[in-house]
């Protein structure tokens, strides 16, 4: 009814910086589809049914939020009036509320059942009156309230004039402006700058003195302070350019990254722990880490540095870096508990989490208020929502296996492929030549071990538990040790050539290593097996030739305890299962029949999979055998398996009419032998020693994002591959899908709606490309995409570190709620300024660092202050108190300690003396010192951390044993270098090492004079000999990192 | 020292001002800082209160209205008991052991269900003048059933431990987002000098971890301090470091507010120099202050002997109780106990021992012997020394559990339909409100959602729902999202 809603009014002109206005739209009334005029006049009868039957009910529990009068109160919800027949026809936010003789299109009525929507919200109504609603819409909804809809104040979003929203319209070029005050203005910026401050009548205040400069740009762009070293270097160098070359040396540090990429990672949420339930380690997550300092240290192009986090797997396939890049997408908390009630709308939440994101991170705006309804301010549609999540529909985390040096790998190949050559002919010429004779004299001479046997006894290619060791102890017998712990699972494998096997036997041996003798690994020698599963596939794949999970059924066993009979292993419950324990210490059998038998025509490979769930434990002790007749006895004789199989392989050769010496069956055939002969052994031991050789990559494990159905990791306990469509969701409920969701963007951020597809194409629009790939490409299209904003967002990130508030003050939302650009024109430059320069972040860190604006002293004039006193129009140099990371740092740094080896994984422990990024994020365990310095949680994005003052942090500063031992460590330091022989360094000297090392400054002679005394007056406590000396000066270093000016940077 | 309740703000004579140099003392002056009495907790809270005078996001100075409860504490039932073997008494359920479950919803539970009822295993009986019907497994609690207000038509929307505590806290059931506890510092402020106000007591920490008591996007100082019964030292860094005394820490701190105050003088515009100076003195009377909260030697024998902190049983839990009093008698606001298990060994674990899935009578045996009588002792405790009346208690889990068997003997998760009470502070004594189906399976009548809930317990403290904000990214968050109503049928 309101289907051309946009084509309605103008743009509410009386507020200009709301974009995708709110108007009032004067909905016209369409009685045309309603009941009365479609279905003709209701009768008296039916009139009297509404007048006494709902309209009550309508007015006691509905008109109070759902009304006209609702409305003028300002208390309508969801846009619904139910107080007309018009309303109810044309619903709320959600669609019509009443459809005639349609009980299940009335979401009136799926409200009132409280199926979905609960209402009303005090309590479900008796049942009786929700029937009076049914046959009341049964009977075409009667209602002879025909006034007309009062008009809802309903916002439609206008796309177009979304589109010059400030930080949405394209790239406009900028020039700095005039200013009237000469020789201040060191470049462009400090024009902006000095411009405003001109115009509200305030000057800048001067130049900060050199050595307080130095201290905050090593903090600025290394997070560490400067060494006395360092200092001097800087101090005694005269030049005009000192300190532009000084600027230059820190970009150029490798610690720069380190610094920059901890504001990064703040700003999406990364975490190497999946949070929720048990919090699962991530452990290849911190490569992300590592890719962001390595990209930014590089200067990797801001455009290609966000391309490579939304698909660098897709860009450059097997690639470390471009994998790495990735774990962008998929940093965030996600549940490690997932079974079949729950994998979809955390499948849903995930998408959610990297679309908000992305959003906050690259494109300061709150999409995920999209995802239930229109963006309520800003011009971002439900649709948009759902079109950005379609193009991540098929991205999930993986823990990805990627060789770092695949040139090495493929050079090492090389030389192993031809030392191998050789040894590979003679293999070949032995098997042509040898074998044959040999098989043929065994034949002759060895044929009771062709005598028919019930079972075959399996020899296990591969056997691993999820928690205990498995071994093969024998040729047949495989045995548990390790971590013997209840809920375990098995996983065995095996080769064979048989045909028609018809069931498996799987004996449970004692074993006098297990705590309780066995069978089972529990301390009572039980185990609890819960589920078999067996799975049987060719070796030798062909078309006809399916792998199969043959059901199965409990033919025989030797023993069950009551209520744990065999049979319970194999009904699909996790919670029931077979145990033996009333016959501890003695070996027990179980046999498996198939539904139809296995083995394919050039050999099986058989899969058993043996759980022990529900608290139960493992066997200690097993073996696996085969059988071509399932009702064989359990205790029939048995054989070993290579001879059974040398002879199959001949039968199937020779059917075949092979030559079994250089046919396809020869490599099997010569492996069994080996077991029979001892000559085929030595050949083949010759073999495979050069095959062991064989060089493995170097695999590195990384938890990036790829391509795939969306299996959930984890703690997964029934997980289920799903479909990779997306579907809009009416409210954001899994349970309302409205419709598959189509790949596309954001439209108000698009130069025209029409770009959405030039996008998603692609240069070669001949293959549609992966919709990720799209999106990369928009995020950073500066003519038709989203990069203008991506542009304005990361230049007004960099100015918020600088300064310690950006240009807009809410970095992660440059939308309509967000705050106003102080400096418009300023922000404006710089975005064009990073696309001209190729998106090279550090040249606009450079041009910040370098200019007047950011070197002034902390100086306040009583002017300034009453003009401008918050300091907008940046008149002077606030003092800003270093992140919990850059005071950890600092106390490694000026102690001595720091170890500044880079990446890898790191782990928990606070006094490990690496810098504070390559600490491991465990989102359950946050590192306490950081955390009580205001760390965010890696749960969300993060663009300004918050700054509190608590007495935690005193507490931690005053008596944690990390900044004791750091207080001791510069003690002992400043003794060593002070050292004299024979006689102690006086307090003076040590005063002032330690205001070096620590504040990069002399301390002035009141200070000085004040330490001293502290210092004696400890060493009366502490003794004076050289341990007591050296605690009392630990005192005094530990004071230092106590003051103030230690954490606030001038 | 001493400490009571709602005491004056904590004066702390002389020292400070014994090493003086003129700038400091100019400067804090200027700071407001007199040295007759610095009111040290109220500058610090004043950086993020939400109604102190700068940045605030809130429509109408807290409290809105009379408080009815100045202090809350939180019997966090961690796992989740049945309320069908608790407090939700069904004859149906009891009559119908092992037939099929009317309205069984496959959508329900975790992970698989038989859809078969399963009987509640404990003997019911009905207690107090209320006749409230409550299960054997409350011997200590069911005594005072007339001082509860039962809420038997809770529900929400999570349906796994974690998010459904983050939930049950936070009102939203993803991490990120600040919890009660964080909400009402925030809000309200602290009552006292030397504590922190919002205090998380654990064993094992829960499914959810630190979520769930997050102060999410609030300042951190809002911030929990969680104290885990496990470890030796309950707040971290309050030890002072060898070798020191209170008086030669004194003597460094002296120097230091001296150092740091000529500092500050210097950067005038710099408010939170100050509020760093405080922070060290309210550090230094905590190393005494917090040490001494907790110190459950102080109480006497029969007190410990109500709460049972000897009995093996129920140890943990006791101490963590009385330890609570103990912090509340002392103006901490909101203290929240997740619940441990026993020590049994049944098959319950650690982090949410109430988690009956395979049995439920051996699982809820053993949580109610660890958790029923210092929980009873509590509430005798408060009204003895009348602090019920403005002290509310509630008890409760992340949700409730399925009406019909997981396994045979066990209960599966179930978001739709479960019982919390609450007692003190306001809550309407001896009452029981709305109700779940004739098998406890889901709420149907008079149904409590968690912003329901939340809504009313800050009524109850004082505080309008809808008018405790907080701008975060672009919009204006509160606990209760954007639903939420008063029950005021709960109010005494």
């Amino acid at each position: 009814m309101s289907a051309n809603r946009s084509a309605q009014g103008q743009p509410h002109r009386g507020r200009p910086q709301v974009i995708g206005t709110r108007r009032l739209v004067a909905t016209v009334v369409v009685f045309a589809t309603t009941s009365a005029a479609a279905l003709g006049s209701p009768t008296p009868e039916q009139i009297q049914f509404f007048e006494t039957k709902i309209r009550p009910v309508l007015a006691q529990h509905c008109y109070q939020c759902h009304s006209a009068e609702a409305l003028r109160a300002g208390k309508l919800k969801a846009s619904l009036l139910v107080d007309s027949r018009a309303g109810m026809a044309k619903g709320g936010e959600s669609g019509a509320a009443v459809v005639p003789r349609d009980k299940e299109g009335s979401l009136l009525l799926a409200a009132l059942k409280y199926d979905g929507f609960e209402m009303p919200p005090a309590g479900k109504l008796p049942d009786r009156v929700i029937t009076d609603f049914e046959t009341w819409i049964d009977m075409g909804a009667p209602d002879p309230r025909d006034e007309p809809l009062a008009a809802v104040d309903e916002r439609t979003i206008d796309v177009e004039a979304g589109r010059n929203h400030w930080s949405y319209r394209r790239l406009i070029p900028v020039s700095p402006p005039e200013v009237k005050t000469a020789g201040w203005a060191r470049n462009e910026i400090d024009r902006f700058v000095l411009a405003k401050q001109e115009e509200a009548g305030i000057a800048p205040a001067p130049e900060a003195a050199k050595a307080t400069l130095a201290r905050r740009v090593f903090f600025d762009l290394t997070g560490l302070p400067p060494t006395p070293d360092e200092l001097k270097t800087f101090l005694d160098d005269t030049s005009a350019d000192a300190y532009e070359k000084l600027v230059d040396r820190l970009l150029a540090s490798p610690r720069f990254g380190e610094r920059w990429a901890r504001h990064w990672l703040d700003t999406v949420r990364f975490g190497e722990s999946g949070g929720y339930e048990f919090d699962g380690d991530r452990a290849g997550a911190h490569h992300y880490r590592d890719w962001v300092i390595k990209a930014l240290n590089a200067d990797l192009p801001y455009d290609e540095f966000l391309r490579m986090q939304v698909a660098g797997d897709l860009i450059k396939p097997g690639d470390l870096d471009a994998t790495a890049a990735t774990g962008f997408l998929v940093s965030g908390p996600y549940p490690g508990q997932v079974t079949a009630k729950t994998v979809e709308p955390i499948r849903y939440d995930q998408l959610d989490d990297m679309v908000a994101t992305l959003g906050s991170s690259v494109l300061g705006m709150t999409i995920g208020c999209a995802r239930c309804h229109d963006h309520k301010y800003d011009p971002i549609g439900h649709r948009d929502y759902y079109a950005m999540i379609a193009c991540l529909g098929k991205a999930v985390q993986r823990d990805t296996d990627i060789d770092p040096d695949p040139a090495t790998t493929k050079q090492k190949h090389d030389a192993w492929l031809a030392e191998r050559a050789p040894i590979a002919a003679a293999t070949e010429r032995f098997r042509r030549d040898e074998l044959p004779g040999r098989i043929a004299r065994w034949m002759a001479t060895d044929a009771p071990v062709r005598q028919a046997a019930s079972w075959l006894v399996l020899d296990p290619q591969a056997a691993k538990a999820a928690k205990a060791t498995l071994v093969e102890e024998s040729e047949d017998v495989v045995s548990a040790s390790g971590k013997l712990e209840a809920n375990d699972a098995y996983v065995l494998t095996f080769r064979t050539h048989q045909r028609g096997i018809a069931g498996l036997r799987i004996d449970a041996l004692t074993s006098p290593s297990a705590p309780g003798g066995g069978p089972g690994t529990g301390k009572d020698g039980g185990f609890r097996l819960s589920t078999v599963k067996i799975t049987a596939a060719p070796l030798v794949p062909a078309a006809d030739r399916k792998p199969v999970t043959p059901k199965l059924s409990a033919v025989a066993v030797s023993f069950a305890d009551p209520g744990f009979e065999f049979a319970r292993a194999l009904d699909g419950d996790a919670a029931t299962g077979w145990s033996t324990v009333a016959q501890r210490g003695k070996d027990q059998t179980a046999v498996v029949g198939f539904d139809k038998p296995l083995g394919y025509e050039g050999g099986t490979l058989l899969t058993v999979e043996l759980k022990f769930e529900g608290g139960g434990h493992g066997l200690a002790r097993l073996r696996v055998a085969a059988t071509d007749s399932a009702l064989a006895d359990w205790d029939a004789a048995s054989a070993p398996q290579a001879a059974r199989e040398v002879a199959a392989l001949l039968d199937a050769a020779r059917a075949g009419g092979r030559d079994p010496a250089t046919g396809p069956e020869a490599a099997e055939m010569m492996r069994w032998f080996s077991r029979l002969d001892p000559h085929a052994a030595e050949a083949q031991a010759t073999i495979d020693e050069i095959d062991a050789k064989e060089p493995k990559p170097n695999l590195l494990k990384v938890y990036a994002a790829t391509n795939g159905g969306w299996v959930i990791t984890g703690n997964a306990q029934a997980v289920k591959t799903g479909s990779q469509d997306v579907f809009v969701l009416a409210r954001g409920e899994v349970g309302r899908k409205k419709g598959k969701a189509n790949p596309g963007f954001v439209l108000a951020t698009l130069s025209a709606d029409d770009a959405e597809q030039t996008l998603l194409s692609g240069p070669d629009a001949k293959t549609p490309p992966d919709s990720r790939l799209g999106l990369a490409s928009f995020l950073t299209d500066v003519a038709s995409g989203s990069g203008p904003l991506a542009a304005r967002v990361i230049v007004n990130r960099l100015w918020h570190h600088h300064f310690g508030r950006g240009i807009v003050a809410t970095p992660n939302d440059l939308g309509t709620q967000g705050d106003k650009p102080t400096h418009p024109e300023l922000l404006e430059w710089l975005a064009n300024r990073v696309v001209e320069s190729r998106w090279s972040l550090k040249s606009i860190h450079r041009l910040i660092v370098t200019s007047a604006t950011y070197r002034q002293a902390g100086t306040v004039t009583a002017l300034g202050r009453s003009r401008d006193p918050d300091n907008t129009l940046l008149w002077y140099r606030k003092p800003a108190r270093l992140e919990g990371e850059a005071i950890r740092d600092s106390l490694l740094a000026v102690s001595g300690a720091l170890d500044t080896t880079m990446y890898g994984r790191t782990g928990l422990d606070v006094t490990v003396p690496r810098r504070s990024i390559y600490l491991t994020v465990k989102r359950s365990e946050p590192i306490g010192f950081l955390q009580v310095f205001d760390q965010p949680e890696p749960v969300q994005p993060v663009g300004a951390r918050g700054v509190a003052t608590v007495p935690t942090q005193a507490l931690t500063m005053m008596n944690s044993p990390f900044v004791r031992s750091a207080a001791e460590r510069l003690a002992k330091r400043i003794r060593a270098t002070l050292a004299i022989p024979q006689a102690e360094p006086s307090g003076p000297m040590v005063i002032d090492a330690c205001f070096a090392a620590a504040l990069a400054r002399q301390p002035t002679d009141a200070e000085r004079a004040q330490f001293a005394q502290l210092l004696a007056a400890r060493e009366q406590a502490t003794g004076a000999d050289a341990s007591g000396r050296q605690a009392a000066l630990a005192d005094v270093c530990h004071l230092i990192f106590c003051l103030n000016e230690f954490v606030y940077i001038d | 020292m001493t400490m009571q309740p709602d005491m004056q703000p904590h004066t702390q004579p002389g020292r400070i001002g014994e090493l003086t140099l003129p700038a400091r003392r100019a400067f804090l002056r200027d700071a407001g800082l007199g040295f007759g009495g610095l009111a040290l907790a109220t500058l610090l809270g004043a950086e993020s209160r939400a109604n102190a005078a700068t940045g605030t996001s809130v429509a109408r100075p807290l409290p809105h209205h009379p408080p009815r409860a100045k202090r809350v504490i939180w019997l966090f039932m961690t796992g989740a008991p049945s309320q069908v073997d608790t407090w939700d008494y069904k004859p149906e359920l009891q009559a119908r052991n092992g037939e099929p479950l009317p309205g069984a919803d496959s959508q329900v539970g975790f992970f698989q269900t038989s859809g078969k009822c399963l009987a509640s295993p404990f003997p019911w009986a009905q207690h107090g003048q209320s006749g409230s019907w409550v299960s054997g497994l409350f011997p200590h609690l069911s005594k005072h059933v007339d001082e509860m207000c039962f809420i038997h038509s809770m529900h929400l929307r999570a349906n796994n431990h974690a998010p459904a505590s983050m939930e049950l806290m936070c009102g939203f059931n993803r991490p990120g987002m600040p919890s009660m506890g964080a909400w009402l510092d925030y809000g309200l402020g602290s009552m006292n000098q030397n504590l922190p106000s919002f205090v998380v007591m654990h064993e094992r920490k829960p499914r959810g971890d630190d979520q769930i008591w997050s102060a999410g996007f609030l300042p951190k100082s809002h911030q929990a301090l969680a104290i885990d019964a496990r470890r030796p030292v309950a707040i971290d860094n309050l030890a002072l470091r060898d070798g020191h005394s209170l008086g030669s820490q004194r003597a460094e701190l002296d120097l230091l507010a001296s150092l740091n105050a000529e500092h500050a003088a210097l950067r005038p515009t710099q408010g939170d120099l100050a509020a760093r100076i405080s922070s060290f003195e309210l550090a230094y009377n905590m190393q005494t202050a917090a040490p001494e909260a907790i110190d459950l030697s102080q109480e006497s024998k029969l007190t410990h002997e109500l709460y049972g902190t000897e009995d093996p049983k129920c140890k943990v839990f006791a101490k963590q109780c009385l330890t609570a009093r103990r912090l509340l008698e002392r103006g901490v606001r909101f203290v929240q106990i997740f619940a441990g298990r026993g020590v049994g060994g049944d098959g319950s674990v650690d982090d949410v021992p109430w988690d009956g899935h395979s049995n439920i009578e051996t699982n809820h045996r053993e949580c109610g012997m660890a958790t029923d009588r210092p929980a009873a002792a509590l509430l005798a405790d408060l009204k003895a020394r009348g602090m019920l009346d403005d002290t509310l208690v509630i008890w409760g889990g992340e949700f409730g559990r399925t009406s019909d068997s997981q396994g045979g003997r066990g209960r599966d998760h179930n978001p739709g339909g479960f019982t919390i009470w609450m007692a003190g502070g306001g809550a309407k004594a001896g009452y029981h409100y709305g109700a779940t189906d004739p098998f406890g399976y889901k709420a149907v009548e008079n149904k409590v959602h968690v912003n329901d809930l939340h809504a009313t317990l800050l009524y109850l403290l004082g505080i309008d729902h809808e008018q405790l904000t907080y701008r975060h990214n672009g919009r204006n968050f509160r606990l209760t999202d954007v639903g939420g109503h008063v029950i005021h049928d709960l109010i005494a």
